[in-house]
Order: C-alpha cells, then sequence, then structure tokens
C-alpha cells in the first residue's frame, strides 16, 4: 500500500473542515463553482443572476418580491477540485530525498480530500509536463509510484496548467534566474505554494564538494562563515516567498523532510485552522 | 644571514602543518550533489567582492606566519662586512677571558677571512689554557705584524701603557654577563705570628651563596668548607715555616675566575725582640703591654741591632729595622684627636715586610693644642704615641660610630689597612660594562682605539627579530580579517 498504516491512523480522526477551504475562497472571485453539486446543500444567500447560472437557482418567489433575479447560494465543501503541481525537476532528489517526501505528502493530502467527496487533479513538471491527471482513491499507489523525476523545472508549462478551486506547486524553490517570471506565473494563476525543503539542504556538510544537481558546477565549502551565510539566505528566502504569496492573497508554507511527511500535512492543516 | 639560535630552526617543520591538513582534508573530502548551488554563488560573489583569496593562498600565508615566528626565535642575524681578512688576532690569554667560547669567536672570524691568531704573542694551539696575573699589554707590544685586532673584556689592562705607534690596533671587546664572585672583605690579624699565636681570618663573599672555600698554607690545604663566611681558625703549629709564609684562600666557581683567589704573607717569629730606648717607664710599659697584645711572646732587649723593633726618643737614619720614634716632652703635651689624611710612602724592615707605595688610610694623628677641633674617635685608653717618619701615631682603642675598629695598638689598624691595600675588592656584583675597566672607562677605551663590541659587529640581531614578527603579525591579522 502505498501509504503506510501509520499515516492514515495518524490522520485518521482529521477531517479538513470548513475553516480550510473558507482560508481559500476569501477574496477569490468565482470560487468553488462545483459547491453547488453538492447532495445536501445548505441554503447560505442570495446573489445576483448571471447568465452562466443555472436558471434553475433563480428564487422566483423573492424575484416577484424584490423584481430582481437573485439565485439560492448554497455552502457545500464537496465535489471542490483540488490541483496539486508536483515539481518533479532532479533538485528535487538532493541531497536527500525531497521526492518522494513530497509524493507521499501529496498523496495523503489527496487520501483526506478524497474521503470528504472532493476531486484531486496532479500535475507534474520537469523536462516534460504530465497535465491533470485525475486521482482517486484506487488509483493513488499507481498513480504516484509511476511519477519519476526528470532533469530540469522547465517552467513554461506553468502557462499550460489548468487552475482548479484550489492549487497547489509543490517544489523546492530552486528557480534561479527564473523565479521571478514563476512567481508571477503564480500569482496570476492563484496557485499556493508548498516549499519543500531537505534536511541537509538546511545543514550543509562542512569540509564537502558540492555538485549542483541539475546544472553540474562544483563548489567547495570550507569556511563556517560561508554556511553561516548560507543558513541566514536561505531563512531571507522563505521569509521572502511568504512575503510575496501572502501579499497576493495565497497562501505559503514550508515544510522540511526532517519528520514524516504525515507530521508535515497536520502541521500545514492545523497552521490553517 | 646568519642563526644565533639554529636550535628553532629545527621546529621549521612545525609550520607546514597547515598545509599537510588542508591537504589530507583535501584527500578526505567528498562529493555531494547538492539541489542547487545558486544561493551559495551568490554568497561567494559577494565575497569575491571583498578580496576574497584563494584557500591555498590561505593556507600558504599561514605557513608564512608560522615559519616567520620560528625563524624570529631564530634570532636571525644580518653581517655587516666587518673585514678582518688582513689583520692578525690576538686573543687576551688572561684568566678572566675563561669566561667566553673563544673557539666559536674564532671560528667566526675564520669564516670572515682571519688566518693568523696568537693566544697572547703566541700562537694558538689546540688546548687553550688561560693564565693569571699575565701582562696582555706586553705581550701585544711583542706581536710582530702591524695589523691587530685584539680580543678582550678589557680587564685590569691598563691599555695606557700600549705602544701607541700602532694605530692598527682594533679591539674586540666581549662583555661579560656572569656574575662575578670575590670576597667582600678580607681582614686578616695579627699579620706576623709569635708561636701559640692564633690566625684570625674574615672573609666574606658578596654572595649569599655557599660555595666551598680553600685555605692552603704554602700549598698545604689546611682549612676545607662549604661557606659565605670564612671565620676565625688555629694554624696547625707544624705548617707553619719560619719568617715568611704563603697563605692561599681561593673557591671553585665557573664564574670570572681572577677574583677566585687571593694570596696574602704572614710572618711568624718565635720571639719577638723589642728595642726601647725609652727614658719614660710608663710609655715602655704601655708598649711592651701593646707588643705583648699583638706578638704574644716579646722579649725586651738592649741591643738595637738584635731587635726586631726599636721604640727610640731619637730617630737615626741609619738604624736597620722598624724602628719607631717617641718624642721626650710627649707626657707633657695636651693634645686633642682627628682624623688625618691618608699616607703613604715605602716601608721595609728586616721581617721581609717589603711594601711600597703603601697608603695608609684612617691614621690618626696627635694635634696639639688645637681644642676647637670636633674630635671624630672617642677615646677608650690612654694613647701610646709613636712617631713614623715625620708623623705622629698612636696606639689606642677606639669606638667609631659605636663600631669597634680595633682593640690594641695601631698594628691591627696598620696591618689591616696593609692587606687591604694588597688586596682590594670592590663593590661589584656582576662583571658587566664599566666595572671591568680599570684604567680606562670603556668610553675613554674608544677614544684611544677603534673599538667593536662583539655583541654588535654582525648589526641588531634584535631588529632582524623584530621586523619578522611584525611582519608575522600584520600577515595574522590579514588572514582573520579576510
Amino acid at each position: 500500500m502505498y501509504l503506510e498504516k501509520e499515516a492514515l491512523d495518524f490522520m485518521k480522526n482529521y477531517e479538513i473542515n470548513e475553516t480550510f477551504f473558507q482560508r481559500f475562497s476569501s477574496g477569490n472571485e468565482g470560487f468553488f463553482s462545483s459547491r453547488r453539486i453538492g447532495n445536501s446543500p445548505e441554503f447560505e444567500e442570495y446573489k445576483d443572476y448571471f447568465p452562466q447560472d443555472n436558471p434553475k437557482d433563480i428564487d422566483w418567489k423573492k424575484y416577484a418580491r424584490t423584481e430582481r433575479l437573485l439565485t439560492k447560494q448554497y455552502e457545500s465543501y464537496s465535489h471542490i477540485k483540488i490541483h496539486f503541481i508536483l515539481d518533479i525537476s532532479n533538485s528535487m532528489n538532493y541531497p536527500d530525498d525531497k521526492f518522494f517526501y513530497s509524493k507521499k505528502f501529496i498523496a495523503l493530502f489527496s487520501y483526506l480530500f478524497l474521503k470528504e467527496q472532493n476531486e484531486i487533479f496532479l500535475s507534474c513538471i520537469g523536462n516534460s509536463f504530465i497535465n491533470c491527471i485525475k486521482i482517486t482513491l484506487d488509483s493513488i499507489e499507481e498513480i504516484f509510484s509511476g511519477i519519476l523525476s526528470e532533469r530540469i523545472f522547465n517552467y513554461e508549462y506553468l502557462y499550460n496548467i489548468k487552475t482548479m478551486d484550489i492549487n497547489f506547486l509543490i517544489s523546492d524553490g530552486w528557480w534561479s534566474k527564473e523565479r521571478e517570471s514563476i512567481l508571477k506565473l503564480l500569482f496570476e494563476k492563484k496557485i499556493n505554494f508548498i516549499h519543500v525543503l531537505s534536511n541537509q539542504e538546511i545543514n550543509i556538510p562542512y569540509n564537502s564538494i558540492l555538485v549542483d544537481s541539475e546544472v553540474n558546477s562544483e563548489m567547495t565549502i570550507l569556511s563556517q562563515e560561508t554556511i553561516k551565510k548560507y543558513v541566514e539566505k536561505i531563512e531571507e528566502r522563505k521569509k521572502f516567498f511568504y512575503e510575496r504569496f501572502v501579499k497576493n492573497n495565497l497562501f505559503y508554507f514550508n515544510i522540511i523532510n526532517n519528520q514524516p511527511y504525515y507530521y508535515s500535512l497536520k502541521n500545514l492543516l492545523d497552521n490553517l485552522k | 644571514m646568519r642563526f644565533l639560535n639554529p636550535f628553532f630552526l629545527y621546529f621549521l617543520p612545525i609550520a607546514f602543518i597547515p598545509m599537510i591538513i588542508y591537504l589530507i582534508e583535501k584527500i578526505k573530502r567528498k562529493k555531494i550533489v547538492f539541489s542547487s548551488l545558486e544561493l551559495l554563488e551568490e554568497i561567494l560573489k559577494d565575497e569575491k567582492k571583498k578580496f576574497q583569496l584563494n584557500i591555498f593562498l590561505k593556507q600558504l600565508i599561514k605557513v608564512l606566519i608560522l615559519a616567520l615566528i620560528i625563524l624570529s626565535f631564530s634570532n636571525p642575524i644580518i653581517e655587516k662586512g666587518s673585514d678582518f681578512s688582513n689583520f692578525a688576532v690576538v686573543i687576551d690569554p688572561t684568566l678572566s677571558m675563561a669566561d667566553f667560547d673563544i673557539r666559536e669567536i674564532i671560528n667566526f672570524l675564520r669564516e670572515k677571512g682571519v688566518k693568523k691568531f696568537y693566544f697572547g704573542n703566541k700562537e694558538i694551539e689546540e688546548k687553550i689554557i688561560y693564565e693569571k696575573n699575565k701582562d696582555l699589554i706586553n705581550l701585544i707590544n711583542s706581536i710582530p705584524e702591524n695589523k691587530i685586532v685584539l680580543i678582550t673584556d678589557g680587564q685590569k689592562s691598563n691599555f695606557k701603557n700600549i705602544n701607541y705607534s700602532r694605530k692598527d690596533l682594533t679591539i674586540l671587546l666581549l662583555k661579560h654577563t656572569n656574575t662575578n664572585y670575590f670576597f667582600k672583605n678580607i681582614e686578616i690579624f695579627p699579620e706576623i705570628l709569635t708561636k701559640g699565636s692564633e690566625l684570625y681570618i674574615k672573609a666574606i663573599l658578596n654572595s649569599k651563596e655557599e660555595l666551598p672555600i680553600f685555605v692552603y698554607l704554602n700549598d698545604k690545604l689546611i682549612y676545607e668548607e662549604r661557606t659565605k663566611i670564612l671565620e676565625k681558625f688555629l694554624i696547625p703549629d707544624q705548617s707553619i715555616l719560619l719568617t715568611k709564609n704563603r697563605l692561599t684562600i681561593k673557591f671553585n666557581t665557573n664564574d670570572f675566575q681572577f677574583d677566585n683567589e687571593i694570596n696574602l704573607n704572614i710572618y711568624f717569629m718565635p720571639k719577638m725582640k723589642i728595642f726601647m730606648d725609652l727614658k719614660d717607664i710608663s710609655i715602655k710599659q704601655y708598649i711592651m703591654k701593646t707588643m705583648r697584645a699583638l706578638f704574644g711572646d716579646i722579649e725586651e732587649t738592649f741591643d738595637i741591632n738584635t731587635a726586631n723593633i726599636a721604640f727610640v726618643s731619637r730617630f737615626d737614619p741609619n738604624a736597620r729595622g722598624l724602628i719607631y720614634t717617641i718624642p721626650d716632652n710627649f707626657e707633657n703635651q695636651k693634645v686633642s684627636f682627628i682624623a688625618k689624611k691618608d699616607y703613604s710612602g715605602d716601608l721595609t724592615s728586616e721581617l721581609n715586610l717589603k711594601i711600597e707605595n703603601f697608603s695608609l688610610k684612617s691614621v690618626y694623628e696627635v694635634v696639639a693644642n688645637i681644642y676647637n677641633l670636633t674630635p671624630v674617635v672617642k677615646l677608650v685608653d690612654k694613647p701610646v704615641i709613636y712617631r713614623i717618619r715625620d708623623n705622629y701615631i698612636f696606639t689606642f682603642s677606639i669606638k667609631e660610630n659605636l663600631k669597634e675598629v680595633s682593640s690594641a695598638s695601631f698594628f691591627p689598624i696598620f696591618f689591616y689597612e696593609t692587606i687591604k691595600n694588597f688586596y682590594n675588592p670592590q663593590e661589584k656584583h656582576s662583571i658587566s660594562e664599566e666595572s671591568v675597566f680599570e684604567f680606562f672607562t670603556k668610553e675613554e677605551l674608544k677614544k684611544y682605539f677603534k673599538v667593536i663590541e662583539y655583541d654588535k659587529i654582525e648589526g641588531s640581531s634584535i631588529e632582524l627579530f623584530l621586523i619578522l614578527l611584525v611582519i608575522a603579525i600584520i600577515l595574522f591579522l590579514f588572514e582573520i580579517f579576510n
């Protein structure tokens, strides 16, 4: 089984609640377009009718009183489409396995959504592009086991990403010169960012030759001062991402693979409470 | 460049330790594939702006810092070109020179091209034996060469007597740094022994350290003790010779050995014969009393020619022996006592006591009818007054500054002063700088001769030491702030 028993047991009593969805709906025009498909919708509020709305939702009694075409709004958190976009570039494999960790993380996250009758889609960006695979409870193992890493992260595929109700990019954020272009696209497409870092990435081994996983350049780290500066830069970088995403009403969360992936997921969900 | 402490050069390989560590670390270093060097490149790019040194160069600087520190401890010196190649080198053969490693100096001068070496006025031999009481100046004057470098410490040599026509004499002056041991104060009483009389010797070292002291009488060891003060002891009768005896006091140290030995003459008279041509019985009694106190067994003789000491009321210039004149009207004189200036002259007697250029300090003179002078000595006993040549001398017991000087006649004072004059230890604690120059000060010596101080012959080693240290410190700071 792709998800371990401990992970499922750990999240057994955990449900993705309304607060979670409300966090992603605020300021998001046209959000939750799929919500009305629910089996037992609860009446929430009225809104003006637009041509794309279903005419069946028009409240004719209200029209008789107010002469306005109003449709009934229902709050339902099932059948929401959630889209995970996974960075499968080689940097996700090093210095220790963030790729495997991220796949497990998404799989467990998807499992929680699927339990709540939501729809989950997965896209992968590397040298090539895997677009919107629909994930079901039955296909979790097959899909996630089959995803392999590739050499680089070709950000141009982000242009082709079809956005859903909630979108998450899972990446280590090593985008080099393309960083600003990628951020611009993420903000435009309302894609949230789950920033994965590895423990070794924060604690560089002293007196070692580091080889870049994507461009194969080498560097020897001999000075403790350099390591100290590097740690400071990492923190600055996390802060930078956080501030930029918050400013754009998007969600940023940093996870580190020094703990089991289900702990990281729980932390993320707790953070959204 | 030479090194005065080459021992430290053995530590030079230590300087390469940083480089060895660096190379070992380099070999042990592992390659790790890392997600992205993006941030690290950014950091190093910033550092390069601050003149980032190559890591290898940094190790090289560390090696240089250590090497410079070690080299500075080796005390490097830069040789200045004092050219002695055309000179004959004369080494002072006197005992005080044993203080120096003369072989090292000879080797150094050989390297500088000197071919001819004299030890005194003889060509140098394998074994160097220093001698005391050698007259260095006579030795130099007998050297055939005209261009001479004299290696000396300048001690006890009267350079005033050097042949000044030798204008090419260069003095290579050695400097003593050892502590010098010597007898600070020597008292011996009496100098003339009679049968059964006790010899009193007091010799005090200038050091608080106890040294083995040996006393020889006529080259036979009669006393040996480890001490700092040699005090009263009896001379065994069987070892004493009639008339003149040689008493040697010495101690063994490795110091400046010229002062380690003193020789004194002791005179032995089985019975002292005294002639007194004096009318006054009371004076005669005083003289007898004094002489007995001095010599123990005495005998009055009525033949001046058989007397050892004669006391007469009228001085006879043709008389032999030690003769003292006493004025007839002595008893009627009213006197007060003041210190007299120093006396000097020659003194001879049939006891082989020949003292040339003797100087007699603190001799007291009776000055008649001068009552307004303040006495400087306190009279204890009634004085007996003698006259030596044209001067009055008296016997007394006095206390000067409440310290007893003598308890008998003028003789103890006289002999004490004589002995002190014969061996005149100076108040000095180490042989340093000027203390060895008796006839010229070092500055005066430099006026007459070309004087080179040996420790400065090769330029200032201290400066070079400091220069190396300063460079090392600058490199160290550079390394820290880079």
